[in-house]
Formats: structure tokens, C-alpha cells, sequence
């Protein structure tokens, strides 16, 4: 399915792999049995990637119900 | 310009219209997030009236209240010691900040999540990288790293683009200056005043700093990065270019940056941030090129949403076709110019400190100097208080003297400035924002 980013306009090869990325590292950290140094592992990569996406236009939220 | 010569090609790039649009749907989202977790928004919108479905274009802007300092600070009252804006309590984050307290009122208390806190220095990542700071250099922090937010994001984000960062932390300023030569710095940041104060060491102690590694200067904390004749001379100092950036505690972060291509203005980072510019006393827009109070609305911080938050800072909006970096962000002329309530009122003449440190700075033999006002009866006083270099003759500073009194009355309508000499090492010096104008006059201005 197309992603648009949120101009409305599709997204690339790269912003798909970066949001693809994004939503796995948010997936791992909303998990109740990560070790605490994963969880915080997991949380640093989110971040990262969140400031990626979020700069791109390709996603615009905060992730404070996920502990970052 | 090159995609390497931006942070982020694809949103500084934007046109205008693209922009907005992309503004507009952020501002949807921080709306519908403050609206369903910050108390205090859910009570301001309740009370103006407004829904986050009203948004639909960004003119819309204008149904949403101002936020003032005053309503902040009663709301740290109201709920110490955060108080009603932020959407989480303490347990959510990992940082708390305050502003500097340099106006001697109670300080704004600010949370930062994990989040917020890596976009603060993504937000210097924009300023840094736009003013040519690479991976390769070596950047000198000259900076306290204490509950005051300063520099804090520039140190994250130094390190996010590569480059080799080095905390000069809390040591007297010659250790800085060794260490600046010594570890071989590429770029250092301070405030324009410590960057001044730093050359001053620097000289006291034979070490020419034009001669050092040092290429770039990062200037933030005070107008004066954009002051020109400030500018000048710390770049002359330094034989080094310099940048001026501006940010507040209330943000986190910078929101105006200056590009490599030094247009004699800053870049407002419109992708992050909606910056109105409103006349001071009506709250109307302004438009470009006219003198303002700055409004903004941050997207960034989640853990306190901002929206139309009143600075108090004085600035001018001009187009971003004024430089030619490419950039579709619009520009702040000249920075910041001051504050609203900067101006001074003296026997009829309008003052502004940030016009006399321009004449000041005209001047290289001064060290430090101090607008002093007072009043004697029905009569007030105006000083300049200068400090200068170590070694000046009593006939180089009688000319001196003459020369600064003249040039300061022909620049404030024929206004008598008393100029004084100070002792050496009497005049406060500063590291973060300068307090120079010093008014004790016991009534209000124009009183």
C-alpha cells in the first residue's frame, strides 16, 4: 500500500525504509518483557528515528505513552 | 547550494506554500494533543471557544489564544512547581531545567521526555550544520552546563553530527583559553559577551586567538550576535566567522539560526516552529520588515505543548528570498533586536541599549561598560560607564571619552550620555546573558 507523507506526497524507497524501521523499534518497545537494557536500547533507537521521521514530514506525534 | 549544504534538504527547501501546509498539519496534531492531555489548554480553549477541528487553514492560527510569561508563572502558583501546561509529571521525564533568572523573577520550570530532549539538539543540528560545522571539526563549548538550558542541546547535537566536542565546563576563563589553543578547537560557542571577554584573556595572556585553529564561532544568549559592530569585532578577535543562533528555555532549543551565507539575518526553523510577529500592544500581525513582538508555537517539546506563546522579543520578519542559500525558511533581520520592554525613556529620548552597544562596540579599547540610569530629583541621568583597556593613558581615554559623548548624542537626538571612567576590573563581567544596562530610577518608564 502507498504511504504519503504529510504533505500528501509518496514517499521514497528510503522514507518507507526508515518509517518501516520506525514502526518496528515502536513495536519492540511497547513490549512488557524487554530486559532493561534492551528497553532502554529500544527506546534510544525510537527516539533516533523518530527525529528522522518527524523531520521528513512522514510522521508527526510524541511518544510519551511509550516512556520517551 | 548542494543537498549536503542543509541539515534536512527536504523541508528547508520547501516553497512557502508547501510549507505552511506542512505547519498547518503539525499545528492539527499539537492542538488535538494539547486540547486532550494539558490542563491548562483545555481550560484557554474552553474559555476562547476553540476546537482543533476549527484549524483549516493556517490563518486559523489567530482563533487560538496568546500565552503569556504572567499566565505560566500563575500557573506554577496554581500547581507547583510545574504547574497546568505540562501534559505529564516529573515521573516522565528525563530532565528539568529552569530559565537563567537573570531579570530576578521567580524562574520557568521546564520537563523534557527522552524525545523532546533528542529533538532539542536535532533543532541545533539545522544551525550548526547551516552554518558549515562538520564532522571533522573540533568544537570548544564554553559554557557552565548547569540548571540554566544554554548550551545544553548544542552539546548533544555536536555530537550528533559527528563532530569532536569538548566540555569546557565550569573553569576561569584562561583555562578555557589554553584549552581552546591546546586541543586545537576548529569552532567554539559562548554568548558574544563571553566571546569578547575570551579574547580578552586571550590577549592578556599573549595567545593570538586569530592565529588558532579557530574557525567558526556559534554565538547564542544575547542579541548581541547580531548587533553588527559586536559582530565585527569578535570576528576580528578571532579571525574567525561568526554565527548568532537565538532560543529560550520556554522551547528548549534555538528557533533562528544564521546560514553560512551570513545575510545579516537568522533562519526561522519554520518546519518546527510557526513564528508570528504581532504589534505589542494591539496583538495585530505586523508585516515584513516591521519591528514586532515574537509569538511562537513550538511542535516539538510534547511534554509541554507551546502555542502562541508571547516572547517579549523585539524582531523583524523579512522573506526568505533575502538570502541566497536556497532556503525557503524566512529570516529574522538583524536577530533578535531586543526586548519590547527594552527601550528606555530618558528627558524624552528613546534609548535602546542594543543602539548605544553599537556605538560602544565602534570603539575597541573598551573592555566593559555599563548604561547606568538614575534620577536626581525632577532630572534624569544618563551614564555610560566604561572600563577600559588595561594600560590607557589618561589623555587616550579624555579622547576617547569625547569621541563616545559625541557619538552617542548625535545618535539620540543631541541626548547629554555622561561618560565615566571605571576602575579596572570594577564593571560586572558575564558568561552567559549580559546585564549591562543597570536603570534605578524608582518609577515607571516615562513616569
Amino acid at each position: 500500500m502507498p504511504t504519503t507523507d504529510l504533505l500528501g506526497r509518496p514517499t521514497t524507497e528510503v522514507e518507507d525504509e526508515l518509517l518501516d524501521l520506525y514502526r518496528r523499534c515502536k513495536a519492540l518497545l511497547a513490549r512488557d518483557d524487554l530486559a532493561p537494557c534492551a528497553q532502554a536500547g529500544a527506546r534510544a533507537a525510537t527516539v533516533a528515528l523518530w527525529n528522522a521521521v518527524n523531520d521528513l514530514g512522514l510522521v508527526h506525534e510524541h511518544l510519551l505513552d511509550l516512556g520517551a | 547550494m548542494g543537498v549536503g549544504d542543509y541539515w534536512n534538504p527536504k523541508t528547508e527547501t520547501l516553497g512557502r506554500d508547501e510549507l505552511g501546509a506542512l505547519q498547518l498539519a503539525k499545528l492539527r496534531r499539537l492542538c488535538e494533543w494539547a486540547a486532550a492531555r494539558s490542563p491548562f489548554y483545555q481550560r484557554s480553549f474552553r474559555d476562547a471557544g476553540f476546537a482543533p477541528e476549527q484549524l483549516r487553514s493556517l490563518d486559523d492560527l489567530r482563533r487560538l489564544p496568546m500565552l503569556t510569561r504572567e499566565q505560566w508563572m500563575a500557573s506554577q502558583a496554581e500547581q507547583p512547581p510545574f504547574g497546568l501546561l505540562p501534559v505529564a509529571g516529573r515521573e516522565a521525564a528525563i530532565r528539568w531545567h529552569t530559565t537563567s533568572g537573570t531579570t530576578g523573577r521567580e524562574p520557568i520550570r521546564v520537563l523534557d521526555t527522552a524525545k523532546d530532549w533528542a529533538w532539542q539538539a536535532e533543532m541545533w543540528c539545522y544551525g550548526l550544520w547551516g552554518f558549515g560545522v562538520r564532522q571533522a571539526d573540533t568544537a570548544y563549548v564554553a559554557f557552565g552546563y548547569g540548571s540554566f538550558i544554554g548550551f545544553w542541546g548544542l552539546h548533544y547535537g555536536l555530537e550528533k553530527l559527528g563532530a569532536l566536542n569538548v566540555p569546557g565546563g565550569a573553569q576561569p576563563t584562561e583555562g578555557r583559553v589554553r584549552q581552546i589553543v591546546d586541543f586545537g578547537a576548529t569552532v567554539v560557542a559562548s554568548t558574544p559577551t563571553y566571546a569578547l571577554r575570551l579574547a580578552q584573556e586571550a590577549e592578556r595572556l599573549g595567545v593570538d586567538l586569530a592565529a588558532s585553529g579557530v574557525r567558526r564561532l556559534i554565538l547564542s544568549g544575547e542579541p548581541a550576535g547580531s548587533i553588527p559592530q559586536t559582530k565585527a569585532l569578535i570576528e576580528r578577535l578571532w579571525g574567525a566567522k561568526a554565527g548568532d543562533t537565538a532560543g529560550m528555555t520556554e522551547i528548549g532549543t534555538i528557533m533562528i539560526f544564521e546560514c553560512s551565507h551570513q545575510p545579516g539575518g537568522t533562519h526561522i526553523i519554520e518546519d518546527h516552529f510557526i513564528e508570528e510577529v504581532v504589534d505589542p500592544a494591539s496583538g495585530e500581525p505586523v508585516g515584513y520588515g516591521e519591528a514586532g513582538e515574537r509569538v511562537v508555537t513550538s511542535f516539538g517539546r510534547g511534554i509541554i505543548p507551546l502555542v502562541r506563546y508571547r516572547t517579549a522579543d523585539l524582531v523583524a520578519k523579512v522573506p526568505a528570498s533575502r538570502c541566497g542559500c536556497g532556503r525557503g525558511f524566512d529570516l529574522y533581520e538583524g536577530g533578535i533586536l531586543g526586548r519590547v520592554d527594552d527601550m528606555k525613556l530618558v528627558r524624552g529620548t528613546n534609548v535602546y541599549p542594543r543602539a548605544v552597544e553599537g556605538i560602544v562596540r565602534e570603539f575597541p579599547n573598551v573592555e566593559e561598560f555599563q548604561l547606568l540610569l538614575t534620577r536626581e530629583g525632577h532630572f534624569d541621568r544618563i551614564a555610560l560607564r566604561v572600563e577600559p583597556a588595561p594600560g590607557t593613558s589618561e589623555e587616550a581615554w579624555a579622547d576617547m571619552a569625547e569621541r563616545l559623548a559625541k557619538a552617542l548624542a548625535e545618535a539620540h537626538e543631541g541626548l547629554r550620555f555622561e561618560v565615566e571612567r571605571a576602575g579596572e576590573g570594577e564593571l560586572p563581567r558575564f558568561e552567559l546573558k549580559a546585564r549591562r544596562t543597570v536603570d534605578q530610577r524608582d518609577t515607571p518608564i516615562g513616569g
